[in-house]
């Protein structure tokens, strides 16, 4: 190994990214060159310094306010331009923005983006017609993130079930079972609505430290139970299963255990 | 709203000024915004930085497409990515802790920051402040993960001569051109 490069593996050094082959070699060279050995303490006082000297800036208020607005703005836009969608029998009147994802206006664009990207994948190889639980799978996530992503992923925001319920029932041709597991770490935090394969659902949002689940609750075609069945998609784990005649569709960026854990939580109560 | 202080700080040390960057940062959310379904499950944070990143430089190429805006940068884009060589290592600042120490002033580390050519800075930006690993740097910048490596032991490089001669070196009167001259 010449100076030059190992002046260039110094930086791997004190980044801990070298290999174990080139921290040997770097350091077999190191301990016969004292420039280099100057060469890698230098860098480690920068690497060192430098987040504490150097400034790191923060957005400021009037810019967050401004992005939000315009984020809020757009969505409106896209809601605005979708075309009018065939009546579906249980459509409200007046579709709120986060239900633009199911016209062609907005998602169009991006589902086509997502198709792209997911043909150069090898994972649809085998499978390029998603079955129904993977569309639904997509819907729901997209839905997560997105809500996520404009921090509005509650309308109605309260851990009490007498407040959230109630809030449904002129909304949603159905009555979703909602309960607070705040005992059991999973605090109900509120609920909005959304749509999943163009039928309005509700999305409960429940909150296990810092995380957010939404679980999207829509009646089933029959009562019978459905075992869980877990997914794992784009870094979030879904756990869906049926339950009373209601289907539910977990996501979060949970540990799947810890979903199962909410899923069990709302199987019993349900029971009761 | 997740991660815009990071989208702000990447676009600020990107652009060099507030205006700027808040242009940068706001149409980089709008375009995460329109484009959410191609996030694919990495880290959301560097794939919020990389929208930034390429928002600054689809901005960028819009303005140089216009006539007398601003200048190819030659002595930027003459750095050649090989030429790692270093042959000012351990001569006039054999003692960087001392040059540092002598950097009170946050400005000064800052100036000299922001005089590093661009793509010294990204990276050291990303890698420093950021705290991303060079695979996720690399994936950022689309180059090798040894391409990272080598820029960040230049940028650092960089960085610590022109402390030297902020921080009163014998030669303190060099223009950050002569730098760039003196270091391939």
């Amino acid at each position: 190994m010449d100076c030059r490069q190992a002046a260039t593996r110094c930086a791997g050094y004190v980044d801990g990214e070298l290999s174990a082959a080139q921290w040997l070699r770097l350091s077999a060279h190191l301990t016969h060159c004292a420039a280099c050995r100057r060469e890698c303490s230098a860098q480690a006082v920068v690497h060192r310094e430098l987040p504490l000297r150097a400034t790191r800036y923060a957005a400021a208020p009037a810019l967050r306010e401004r992005i939000e607005a315009a984020l809020k703005a757009q969505a409106d836009a896209d809601l605005a331009s979708r075309p009018a969608r065939p009546a579906t029998p249980r459509a409200y009147e007046r579709p709120a923005w986060w239900q633009r994802g199911h016209g062609r206006g907005f998602l169009a664009p991006a589902a086509g983006f997502a198709f792209a990207a997911l043909l150069t994948s090898n994972v649809v190889l085998l499978a390029m017609q998603p079955s129904k639980d993977e569309r639904i799978a997509n819907e729901v996530l997209a839905s997560h993130v997105r809500a996520l992503f404009t921090e509005r992923p509650i309308d109605v925001e309260s851990s009490d079930r007498h407040t959230v319920k109630p809030w449904y029932a002129g909304k949603l041709g159905f009555s979703p079972p909602v309960a607070d597991y705040a005992a059991d770490g999973f605090p109900l935090v509120g609920g909005r609505l959304d749509s999943v394969d163009g039928d309005p659902v509700a999305a409960l949002v429940y909150r296990h430290d810092k995380h957010l689940i939404d679980v999207f609750v829509w009646p089933a075609e029959s009562v019978a139970s459905k075992q869980p069945a877990r997914l794992a998609l784009r870094g979030h784990n879904l756990l869906h299963w049926s339950f009373g005649g209601m289907n539910f569709w977990a996501v979060s960026d949970l540990d799947a255990s810890e979903l199962a854990a909410l899923q069990r939580l709302m199987s019993r109560a349900r029971a009761m | 709203m997740p991660h815009m202080d990071a989208a702000y700080n990447l676009a600020r040390w990107l652009t060099g000024n507030t205006h700027d960057a808040e242009d940068v940062a706001q149409e980089a959310f709008m375009r995460a915004f329109r484009f959410f379904d191609s996030f694919r499950g990495e880290d959301a944070r560097t794939w919020l930085l990389k929208i930034v990143r390429n928002t600054y430089y689809t901005q960028l190429r819009r303005e140089r497409a216009q006539p007398g805006s601003t200048e190819f940068d030659e002595e930027f884009h003459s750095l050649a990515e090989d030429d790692a060589t270093l042959p000012a290592m351990g001569r006039a600042d054999a003692n960087p802790e001392s040059i540092l120490s002598r950097l009170q002033d946050i400005r000064m580390v800052d100036r000299a920051i922001g005089e590093l050519p661009i793509e010294y800075r990204e990276a050291l930006v990303l890698r420093e402040l950021e705290d991303l690993s060079y695979k996720e740097i690399a994936a950022m910048l689309n180059v090798p993960m040894g391409t990272v490596m080598s820029r960040l032991a230049r940028a650092r490089r960089l960085l610590l001569e022109n402390f030297n001669r902020k921080s009163g070196g014998n030669d303190g009167l060099q223009t950050s051109s002569d730098t760039v001259r003196r270091v391939r």
